[in-house]
């Protein structure tokens, strides 16, 4: 705790509980799991939206700091990162990516499509880009984009919420040859 | 009977060198001929000095003992269709028996024992004898007696259904038990034919097995060769007859002699009756006959006051009186077939009798033993003792006192007095189990924090029974009556499947989580190892007390290379009180740095 506090500035501060070891061992008791679960839930987000992070592997993210914490020689294992995975993805927080039923990998929403959606229309509303047809590259890596905090966010991420807005009629996609390629036009809120 | 006092597992309180013998339950007790609804069932203990009745319903108000120097003798009957089976125990009379709530001093037993003896059956005769020829030996047998029973006055009737003869107002045959039916004809019970058919019977020897009269100068019955009861008066089993001839001379010396006798036709031998409701009334008689027999309670008052002569010449004299007949060999037919099995029989016997012998000389070296720790422990409670502890250093007066306590208390669990055993206890065998576990196991698990692994349990409780052993399925059977026997103790198992005996007011959950969150208080996160050694409990156990502690999110685990290590459930703790948030940095820290 005391070498995140030195570094705060680059480093992500971790909670209290991270050097706490029952942390990282699967509690048997239901009660005490869901606050486990919920905690670690927590901590996954944050530490995901300090590092600007989205997607997952489990198999390699059990060796990062976040699920390892070497201070004190403990490490969560993969099948109770699946378990708090899985409940984020009930939460809407994360969704399973890769083959199916494999779940080894996944994304990480620290906020969510919809929310990501919002921010979108907001910021086409307020430029006046209704109308206009953009790629994804162009939304994610533009010039336009630069001062917003939707820019560099993960192309898939991106389509989840301007599925979102598509869903809402705020929207019209328009699917070229590749994911690169994809279009898509604002409209007003309806 | 004598009103008794027990212990308070519902057992008996044994004297010194007593010992159960034998225990049934479901026994309702008979009132002469008349059903005892008072006393309607029990479990009844036969001792080797007493019978011990102890009530189902009110075990505390209502139980009873009879001394068994009381019973003259004892008959078994066994059980028919719905009647079932009952053993009648003739009591010998009591001086004063008209008044019959005196206690009083019995004359013949002047070895100074005291046989006070209240008994409120005492007034009561035998209102009906169960036939007709049993009530005229029943009055050869008693001489005049007065006629006290409740049914005084009432005429006799003949049941319509077996013609029994029945005696006063009761509402049912004796004999077949069918209620009195309204057209049964008063009797007049004729005094002569009664006297003929004694007479008959002096004459005839009634074979004892087959009922055959026959001629009496037979020793052995010409029907079925089984052993007739010699008609002399030096044997004890005719012992009835004889005394039936000793007062028809109208023995003045007679304790029981009463002239104010009128009618006469009443036998005024005290009679109760055990009913044996849930069976296991033959092997009950076997006991009991042979310990009335054996006059154990003489060999244990001899032990008891070795210094009154007169117990030594009794039991000399039962001794003498009770040598087994010769039986005289037979030529040819059944007996010879009979009489080569019993051969082939004794035979099998002595060479399992030789076998088991070395077996039988270490009991007996074990008794002695045992005796030699009794004494030890009496020596060590004696005046003399406490008078030399005194002498002693008074810095060092405690630490004698305590070693001298400690020393009685390991005497005190080298054994059990007597055990009990399927033999003794029949049907009832778990439950008499469970309440002398209980008895014994008590102290040990308050001891021990009021838990112990039932193994522990029961290694130490056959250790202390010494050679009769008991299966560990009998004592699982036991431990789990604990509850149904409304005993002190429960078995509890764990969801691993770990049994254990636990005493619920020192042991509940409640307590064991509290002290267990203290323990990670003071000395942080602990280990299975540490707490048994905290807490001085086995592993197993330790190890279910933290599971019990998880399941109630008390606590929460680390598993890592070094083992599973117990932490007080942050988790938890900060979910319910969020204001716990600014105290808890100083004190986790030093929690979670344990390591």
């Amino acid at each position: 705790m005391t070498t995140t506090a030195a570094s705060m500035d680059t480093e992500f501060q971790f909670p209290e509980i991270y050097n706490f070891p029952p942390f990282f061992t699967r509690q048997p008791n239901d009660s005490t799991w869901k606050e486990q679960r919920r905690m670690w839930c927590d901590l996954i987000l944050s530490y995901y939206k300090y590092n600007n992070l989205s997607s997952m592997t489990l198999a390699e993210a059990v060796s990062d700091p976040l699920f390892n914490n070497k201070q004190i020689h403990r490490s969560l294992r993969v099948d109770t990162l699946r378990e708090v995975v899985e409940e984020l993805v009930k939460q809407g927080n994360a969704c399973w990516t890769g083959p199916k039923n494999t779940r080894d990998a996944c994304l990480i929403f620290w906020r969510k499509p919809e929310a990501w959606a919002s921010i979108i229309h907001q910021w086409a509303s307020e430029n006046g880009m209704f109308n206009m047809v953009f790629t994804f590259f162009e939304l994610a890596n533009g010039d336009d984009t630069v001062e917003q905090e939707f820019h560099g966010l993960d192309p898939l991420t991106l389509r989840r919420a301007l599925d979102v807005l598509q869903g809402q009629g705020k929207a019209q996609l328009f699917v070229g040859t590749s994911d690169e390629d994809i279009g898509v036009k604002f409209f007003h809120s309806s | 009977m004598e009103p008794v006092e027990v212990a308070h597992t519902l057992r008996p309180l044994l004297e010194s060198g007593e010992k159960i013998l034998c225990i049934q339950s479901k026994v309702g007790l008979y009132n002469g001929h008349v059903r005892d609804e008072e006393h309607d069932s029990g479990t009844v203990y036969l001792t080797s000095l007493r019978l011990v009745y102890v009530d189902q319903q009110s075990p505390r108000e209502k139980s009873m003992e009879l001394h068994l120097s009381r019973i003259e003798r004892c008959s078994l009957h066994s059980g028919f269709l719905y009647s079932s089976g009952k053993i009648s125990l003739y009591l010998r009379p009591t001086p004063g028996r008209g008044s019959g709530k005196a206690p009083e001093q019995m004359p013949a037993q002047a070895d100074g024992r005291k046989y006070a003896w209240v008994s409120p059956y005492g007034s009561i005769g035998s209102a009906a004898a169960s036939a007709a020829t049993a009530a005229a030996v029943e009055r050869l047998n008693g001489h005049a007696r007065p006629h006290t029973a409740p049914s005084a006055g009432s005429p006799d009737w003949m049941c319509s259904i077996c013609e029994n003869v029945n005696k006063g107002g009761e509402g049912k045959c004796a004999l077949c038990g069918v209620p009195r039916q309204g057209d049964s004809v008063p009797v007049e019970v004729d005094d002569a034919l009664e006297r003929a058919i004694a007479n008959s019977m002096r004459q005839h020897a009634r074979c004892p097995v087959c009922t055959f009269d026959n001629h009496a100068s037979m020793t052995r019955c010409e029907m079925c060769d089984s052993e007739l009861q010699p008609q002399d008066s030096s044997v004890p089993l005719a012992g009835n007859m004889a005394r039936a001839e000793a007062v028809a001379g109208e023995d003045p010396s007679a304790p029981c002699y009463d002239a104010a006798a009128g009618d006469g036709d009443v036998s005024n031998v005290e009679l109760i009756k055990l009913s044996f409701r849930a069976g296991g009334s033959s092997s009950f008689y076997t006991t009991l006959n042979e310990t009335v027999n054996s006059s154990t309670w003489l060999v244990v008052d001899i032990d008891s006051a070795a210094d009154t002569p007169g117990g030594a010449a009794q039991a000399g004299a039962v001794q003498r009186s009770t040598t087994a007949r010769e039986r005289r060999p037979t030529v040819g037919g059944i007996s010879t077939l009979v009489s080569a099995a019993h051969e082939t029989e004794r035979a099998r016997d002595v060479t399992l009798r030789s076998a088991f012998a070395d077996l039988d000389a270490l009991t007996a070296m074990a008794n002695e033993i045992l005796g030699l720790a009794e004494q030890i422990a009496t020596q060590l409670n004696s005046p003399a003792a406490s008078k030399l502890r005194k002498r002693g250093g008074s810095e060092s007066d405690e630490d004698t006192a305590e070693r001298a306590d400690a020393f009685r208390q390991y005497l005190l669990d080298l054994g059990i007095d007597s055990p009990v055993t399927k033999d003794t206890a029949g049907a009832a065998f778990h439950e008499e189990l469970a309440r002398e576990l209980c008895d014994y196991l008590e102290n040990y698990v308050s001891k021990c924090g009021g838990t112990v692994a039932l193994v522990d349990a029961y290694c130490l409780y056959n250790r202390a029974r010494e050679f009769t052993l008991v299966y560990p399925s009998d004592f699982v059977q036991a431990c789990n009556k604990f509850s149904a026997l409304d005993l002190p103790l429960r078995l509890r198992e764990y969801p691993s499947g770990l049994l254990a005996i636990e005493d619920p007011g020192s042991a509940s959950d409640a307590l064991i989580i509290g002290r267990i969150k203290r323990y990670i208080q003071s000395f942080g996160p602990v280990t299975a190892n540490d707490l048994a050694a905290l807490e001085d409990c086995p592993l197993t156990l330790a190890e279910e007390r933290l599971w019990v502690c998880e399941r109630a999110a008390q606590v929460c685990r680390d598993e890592s290379v070094e083992g599973v290590r117990f932490y007080s459930n942050v988790f938890v703790d900060s979910a319910s009180g969020s204001t716990g948030d600014n105290a808890r940095p100083d004190d986790s820290d030093r929690q979670w740095h344990f390591i």
